[in-house]
């Protein structure tokens, strides 16, 4: 057979191709390419992100009233960088980036499964897999039911009684003062089942929360199970770190997975789960041993060093090889790299952190910062400036005080040494359980968290919520917790609401959320609903005003509950670090508020100056700022040599090897903690009937348990495959692709197993956040939830949730 | 009566009504094949209507056993080479068989388009596009343009020998001949020019194509010669037929071997690992049982011991021999497929899975089916009581 | 096009920004084979426990300059735009044989196994500026052509040349490690140009002679 290769033929083709591609279909690009008029309204909106909690800055396309794409908005530094210098050089020219979820977030504005109207419960059983039995109720119907429940408890004196949980990235001001006001102080966020292991680590250490880290200027990257190329939260860091790497910096990362960020590194170091902190222990040995550390540094800005040089004495790379099975070998030549190679940073985030001994071992590892001198420089890590709008505090009324006496159900601060504020989901739940708490909770408020998937122990979480004796969830979806609820309300999507974001960049920046397309289904925004049901109940503050009608800036009533809160925000941007008012946010560029300040190093070496000294309180040397009635507020400083010094936000004011206040406190469970970041096994270690260790993980298509209903993300991945070390699977005789059985004491649950090399021998693991039984139609039995194969279970220092802390067996 | 007439004087009422008289054997043939048929015509109107969503094929593996099940079937138009035979070649013996193959010759081409047309996404814009917009580059346009040639000719040859037009037989005959070497070949071609999947790249499935319609031809013939005793083929011309046929199952044999020792032998891992898919890998199975130990070993043993040369045995060695065909077309189409187009891929399976589903399987079912019924009918009801048990041409030069 | 590999985190934004912009449509949930994705990214692990890499490949049609995509269609419904170097679809036309996707050497084509539902996207939540999809074609991925298309017709009206770096197709736009470059390559000054000339550069399976329009850079 020949073929016709003449040349005019091929001519032929490209010109009648022209044609073709012009008739056929009526496009509205075919008019718009010869010159017609465009036959729709197009503009584009500058807003906020909020598929997951990193808040990018997003524009949106709107065509004829509907949101038809999302793009990055160039002039948001949370996705270009986490470093002024970078961004002010370069954003313009290589422009923003954001994530797949956020490409995605037109399908979840558009979801078909979205809850529409408000829901009211028929059938009073409760459990999975019952029908609600659901009866769609008016607004008003569900307005006063809600108002009346929560009216009739607080009228009782037992406002205390209501849980509170919300999202921790939008309209959470609203939601505190409320609860605030009403008189709870059970109030939650979801931070304790992300990241408050770490948080203690660091506050332990440096003093600060969440010091980040500045890649662009490192030349060596030391990660312990931290993903943040695939597990994306802040976008940023994707293009950071390949441009560290491209400017010659050396990234490694010690994972029990090779995460998409051990996939860019140069070397991936597989460790078993939760041993990091021994790893790290070791390091500190090897570099004090060569003599490589910054004994400049450490004299001047530690404390508690001699202590933990006598600590690591013994602690060996052949003693770590024994307990984290790196060779010692690796050890030792990655603790030299790293001490030599500068500017050098280390971080570690909740891989290690969601074990029970992952605060110390977090601590360990953030001393290998203190060792080296490598903390708060250029490309080191940074203790970011991170002002933004404020929190006006309200004063609640005499009611509402008695409550708030009250202790939390979670036990709070007494309870946990390195409580944070978001609670402790587990703890509510376990004594919701067993009643041994110091009340029993009646109504619950849950504000877009799926309880129910997201916390270890789903069966229990089902079983806890059951007990409320009124139950409100406001969700965009029916969530599996929605489906425990007696009303559900329909929340908005971020594309239907306003927020005020501040950016965890190195510096103070504040991005704007707004409205870019009406609430679909009329409903009202969250920060609404919250508002109406104050106003439903009466709720008034300490001096009588109605707060959720009074505004903020006019202190006139205001009826419309979008225009209060417009104002409420207002009030925020004006009296918070921006300055501005709503509208002048709405107008600067990309509506992005950015403080041309810039990223500031050495924070901790700042004197501070008088006029931050007037009104200050002096205890043991810390210098503290005084509430109006005199109380000491915030520590800002305190006396270095006589010299009052910013230093760190730690008891001593320097970074601590050792903390002295541990000697006199006791974890949760009633442990005394130890003063130095001693390494201790897990609790829960496998044993022959479970071997192998069970972990999880996010991966850049979905966030948490709440995108997997996005058509565009399920067509990236159709479900969560359970990664199996090769070798082990061989072993085991389990084929790739075949379908196995996961169990633990717990529990069990069906998987599809995927053969890899790149898992650790003695580990298996999954992607987070399938497995749905709700949700909507997509995500509905699709992949696997390893939810209740563990026991709902928090770290005892800092409530931090022990997603990682599970042994298995599988078999076919 | 002339088979037009014949055909059109075909009444479904008298068909129905006439289901009552049949023997059992004939009704259960009828029962079984007339829901197959039904349900493969219901399942090909869902797809056209659904789409292809029911079908074991994704957009890595985007041909499946539908393409096979065409290949089969239009490798199955084979039946004209041995109806050439006596035609071209003036083997006087095999008069015996022309009529009969020619006509299935007809029947399976029709059939196998059938099955191409469900298998297209958009059927109905072919009969446009083909003519509006051909492309000449392409083996699938030439493969439809040779098919139809080819049809041409094996219908005037049928029409022909049919009227006992002489002349006409041999130059159509001569005519037909070509077009099936060339339209054979061509349904090769369309896996043999694929340059993105190496298994098929070269010139050995256009040739192969041809081989196993000459095979896929004598199986054919010899189990109708088996099945219907007034077919009244003498014993030496099955005899023939049957050593022609060991002799091309041992070639093919041997174009099978080197196909795939080439392809082991090839440090192209995209190559290497889809031979190493049909002897040792996911579709050893199918390989070994099917194509080698029924589809070539049993039939050519079967053949080599005179004692097994009975009606009975006959039956069982081209069944087998056509079951080896149509796995070796399914291999065949998989083998190209299964190994992913980025070739080394460790998060994935090194093959992609390969599956049957209910719909595809239907459809092919029925496709068989209806070819079975349709032969059937005509051979009792048209064959067998015009009394052609020897083609017309051949009664008059008696 | 040029792909960093070093840059490239293996995100999938490309991916979904893709699909978005050009209305690409979902529904096909059951496998991973079946997503329509005009730009899939495959991911490649080579090397035994702990020493092993994972290569992430965003892959983009290559528009490759002698395709065999275009060789294989019966009815020229996928072709060559000579004057832009883009390989093309018209939906117009195909009759969905599939013979494209087989003869693609990078298995860049998807084909629609049926009507396109399961989004709420159908309800006129589209790009204006992109036809929509119906059963039994296949499609892939057009480098943004109404996007090219657009900037031709500004700079026409202009009366000037189009800029470096003017045309941004949906997966350069996103991309998380600005990984990707677009540009046009028979412009030896262009950035695409600059970059493709470098030693990092290389395309895939060269020996084809497809002669494909995405070049590559080598990661480290």
């Amino acid at each position: 057979m020949s073929f016709t290769r003449k040349k005019f033929f091929a001519a032929a083709v490209s010109s009648a191709a022209g044609l073709l591609a012009m008739k056929g279909f009526k496009s509205k690009s075919q008019a718009d390419d010869k010159g017609a008029k465009r036959d729709y309204k197009e503009e584009w909106v500058p807003s906020c992100c909020n598929m997951c909690g990193g808040q990018c800055g997003i524009l949106v396309r709107v065509v004829n009233g509907k949101a038809v794409k999302i793009e990055p908005n160039p002039h948001n530094p949370n996705n270009f960088s986490n470093n002024s210098e970078d961004f002010f050089k370069n954003h313009i020219a290589e422009g923003g980036l954001i994530c797949p979820k956020g490409n995605a977030g037109i399908a979840s504005l558009y979801d078909p499964d979205r809850v529409k109207r408000p829901m009211k419960r028929t059938n009073t059983d409760k459990g999975k897999d019952v029908d609600p039995l659901w009866k769609e109720i008016s607004w008003d119907e569900a307005y006063n039911e809600i108002a009346s429940s929560l009216k009739k408890l607080r009228d009782a004196g037992e406002s205390h009684k209501l849980i509170w949980f919300s999202e921790d990235h939008s309209f959470t001001h609203i939601q505190g003062d409320f609860c605030e006001l009403y008189g709870t102080p059970n109030y939650s966020n979801h931070s304790n089942l992300c990241d408050t292991a770490r948080k203690a680590s660091f506050l332990i250490s440096m003093g600060d929360e969440r010091p980040l880290c500045d890649f662009i200027n490192s030349q060596y990257i030391l990660l312990f199970g931290w993903n943040p190329l695939s597990a994306i939260k802040w976008s940023h860091l994707a293009r950071l770190i390949p441009r560290a790497i491209e400017r010659g910096a050396k990234l490694v990362v010690v994972d029990p997975y090779l995460s998409g960020t051990a996939a860019k590194a140069q070397e991936w170091v597989s460790i078993r789960p939760s041993t990091d902190g021994a790893m790290a222990l070791a390091m500190g040995h090897v570099i004090i041993k060569n003599n490589l550390h910054d004994q400049a540094f450490i004299d001047e800005w530690c404390v508690g060093f001699e202590e933990y040089k006598n600590y690591v004495k013994d602690k060996t790379p052949k003693w770590a090889e024994k307990i984290t099975s790196v060779p010692a070998k690796t050890i030792e030549r990655l603790a030299v790299e790293f001490a030599s190679i500068k500017p050098a940073v280390v971080d570690v985030w909740s891989g290690p952190g969601q074990h029970s001994n992952g605060v110390y071992g977090g601590w360990a590892i953030s001393l290998l910062a203190a060792l080296t001198g490598q903390i708060d420089k250029p490309g080191t890590i940074v203790i970011p400036g991170n002002k933004g709008n404020k929190h006006i505090h309200l004063h609640p009324d005499s009611a509402a005080e008695k409550g708030l006496k009250q202790p939390r159900i979670d036990g709070g601060k007494g309870k946990f040494p390195y409580f944070h504020k978001s609670g402790v989901y587990t703890e509510y739940v376990n004594r919701m359980l067993d009643g041994k708490g110091p009340y029993k909770p009646k109504i619950g408020v849950i504000v877009f968290q799926n309880m129910v998937m997201s916390l270890p122990g789903s069966k229990n979480a089902i079983e806890a919520l059951k007990k409320l004796e009124f139950l409100v969830v406001v969700d965009t979806h029916m969530s599996e917790t929605a489906m425990m609820a007696d009303i559900v309300i329909p929340g908005t999507s971020y594309l239907e609401r306003y927020d005020l974001n501040t950016h965890w960049v190195n510096w103070p920046v504040l991005g704007l959320r707004q409205p870019v397309v009406k609430p679909l289904f009329g409903q009202p925004a969250e920060y609404e609903f919250v508002c109406e049901i104050g106003r439903r109940i009466g709720i008034k503050d300490h001096d009588g005003k109605d707060v959720f009608l009074s505004g903020r800036i006019s202190k006139k009533p205001v009826e419309d509950k979008t225009k209060w809160y417009e104002e409420f925000l207002s009030g925020e941007l004006i009296e918070g670090e921006p300055k501005i008012s709503l509208d002048e946010l709405k107008k600067l560029p990309g509506a992005v508020w950015i403080s041309q300040k810039g990223t500031k190093y050495e924070k901790f070496r700042e004197a501070l100056k008088p006029e931050k000294l007037a009104g200050t309180v002096v205890e043991n040397g810390i210098i503290y700022t005084t509430m109006p009635d005199g109380k000491k507020d915030k520590r800002i400083g305190f006396f270095k040599n006589g010299v009052p010094t910013r230093g760190f936000l730690t008891p001593s004011g320097k970074v601590q090897f050792f903390a002295e206040k541990h000697l006199k406190m006791k974890d949760a469970s009633g442990k005394p903690l130890t003063p130095l970041p001693e390494y201790f096994p897990r609790d829960w270690r496998p044993d022959n009937k479970y071997p192998l260790y069970l972990i999880n993980w996010k991966e850049a298509s979905h966030t948490h348990t709440r995108s997997q209903n996005n058509p565009y993300l399920i067509e990236l991945k159709s479900e969560n495959l359970l990664m199996i070390n090769a070798r082990t699977a061989k072993r085991l005789g389990i084929d790739d692709g075949e379908r196995i059985w996961v169990e633990s004491p717990y529990g069990k649950v069906r998987a599809r197993a995927r053969l890899t090399e790149g898992i650790h021998p003695e580990v298996v693991g999954l992607q987070h956040g399938f497995g749905h039984w709700a949700l909507g139609k997509i995500a509905k039995d699709r992949g696997t939830s390893d939810s209740d194969l563990r026991p709902t279970k928090s770290c005892m220092m800092s409530g931090q949730a022990l997603h990682k802390e599970c042994c298995v067996k599988i078999y076919t | 009566m002339k088979i037009q007439e014949f055909v059109f004087n075909i009444r479904i009422g008298d068909l129905l009504s006439n289901i009552r008289l049949e023997g059992r054997n004939a009704k259960l043939l009828i029962y079984i094949s007339g829901t197959l048929i039904l349900a493969g015509a219901a399942a090909a109107l869902y797809t056209l209507i659904a789409g292809h969503g029911s079908f074991a094929v994704d957009n890595t593996v985007p041909w499946g056993v539908l393409i096979a099940a065409y290949a089969f079937f239009v490798s199955s138009v084979g039946c004209c080479f041995v109806g050439s035979l006596e035609s071209v070649f003036r083997v006087e013996s095999y008069k015996a068989v022309t009529t009969r193959a020619l006509f299935l010759a007809i029947l399976i081409v029709v059939v196998g388009m059938l099955i191409i047309f469900v298998e297209l996404g958009m059927p109905f814009r072919i009969f446009i596009q083909y003519l509006i917009s051909p492309n000449l580059k392409s083996p699938i346009w030439w493969m439809g343009f040779n098919y139809l040639v080819y049809l041409v000719f094996i219908t005037l040859e049928y029409y022909a020998i049919e009227n006992g037009k002489e002349r006409l037989i041999k130059t159509a005959g001569v005519l037909a001949f070509i077009a099936a070497l060339i339209a054979h070949s061509t349904v090769g071609s369309v896996f043999g020019l694929l340059q993105a999947r190496p298994f098929w790249y070269g010139p050995y499935m256009p040739i192969d194509f041809i081989l196993h319609a000459w095979i896929l031809g004598f199986s054919i013939m010899l189990l109708i010669a088996s099945i219907y005793k007034k077919f009244n083929v003498d014993k030496k011309l099955t005899d023939n037929m049957w050593k022609l046929l060991a002799v091309l199952l041992i070639v093919n044999f041997f174009f099978a071997f080197w196909k795939i020792i080439t392809g082991v032998y090839a440090s192209d891992p995209a190559k290497s690992a889809a031979a190493l898919s049909i002897v040792a890998g996911p579709l050893s199975v199918l390989f070994w049982l099917f194509e080698i130990i029924l589809g070539t070993i049993l039939p050519v043993i079967l053949f080599l011991n005179p004692r097994y040369h009975t009606r009975k045995w006959m039956f069982v060695a081209s069944a087998m021999s056509i079951l080896g065909m149509l796995f070796t077309k399914i291999n065949g189409v998989y083998a190209g497929l299964i190994v992913p187009i980025e070739a080394i891929d460790r998060e994935r399976p090194l093959y992609h899975e390969l599956s049957f589903s209910f719909t595809e399987t239907i459809i092919v079912l029925g496709a068989i089916a209806s070819v079975v019924l349709v032969y059937a009918y005509f051979e009792k009801y048209y064959f067998e009581t015009n009394n052609v048990p020897l083609s017309k041409s051949a009664s008059k030069t008696k | 096009m040029v792909i960093d590999l070093l840059r490239c985190v293996g995100c999938e934004a490309c991916s979904v920004s893709c699909k978005v912009e050009n209305n690409v449509p979902n529904g096909n949930y059951e496998r991973d084979g079946r997503s329509i994705l005009w730009n899939r990214v495959i991911t490649e692990e080579r090397g035994d426990h702990p020493n092993v890499k994972r290569t992430y490949w965003a892959r983009p049609c290559f528009h490759c300059e002698n395709p065999s995509c275009v060789k294989a269609c019966p009815v020229k419904a996928t072709y060559k735009d000579e004057e832009r170097g883009l390989v093309l679809q018209d939906y117009g036309k195909c009759i969905g044989c599939k013979s494209c996707m087989a003869a693609c050497p990078y298995g860049v084509r998807s084909f629609n196994w049926r009507k396109p539902s399961g989004t709420n996207i159908s309800e006129g939540a589209l790009n204006p500026d992109v036809e929509g999809r119906y059963a039994g074609v296949v499609e892939k991925c057009t480098f943004c052509i109404h996007k090219i298309r657009a900037a031709e017709e500004k700079a026409r009206k202009e009366n000037r040349k189009i800029k470096d770096g003017e045309i941004v197709p949906a997966c350069v736009l996103t991309c998380m490690g600005k990984a990707r470059f677009f540009g046009d390559l028979n412009d030896p000054e262009s950035t695409v140009s600059k970059l493709a000339r470098t030693n990092r550069s290389f395309t895939l399976k060269e020996h084809l002679g497809h002669n494909p329009k995405v070049f590559w850079l080598k990661s480290i």
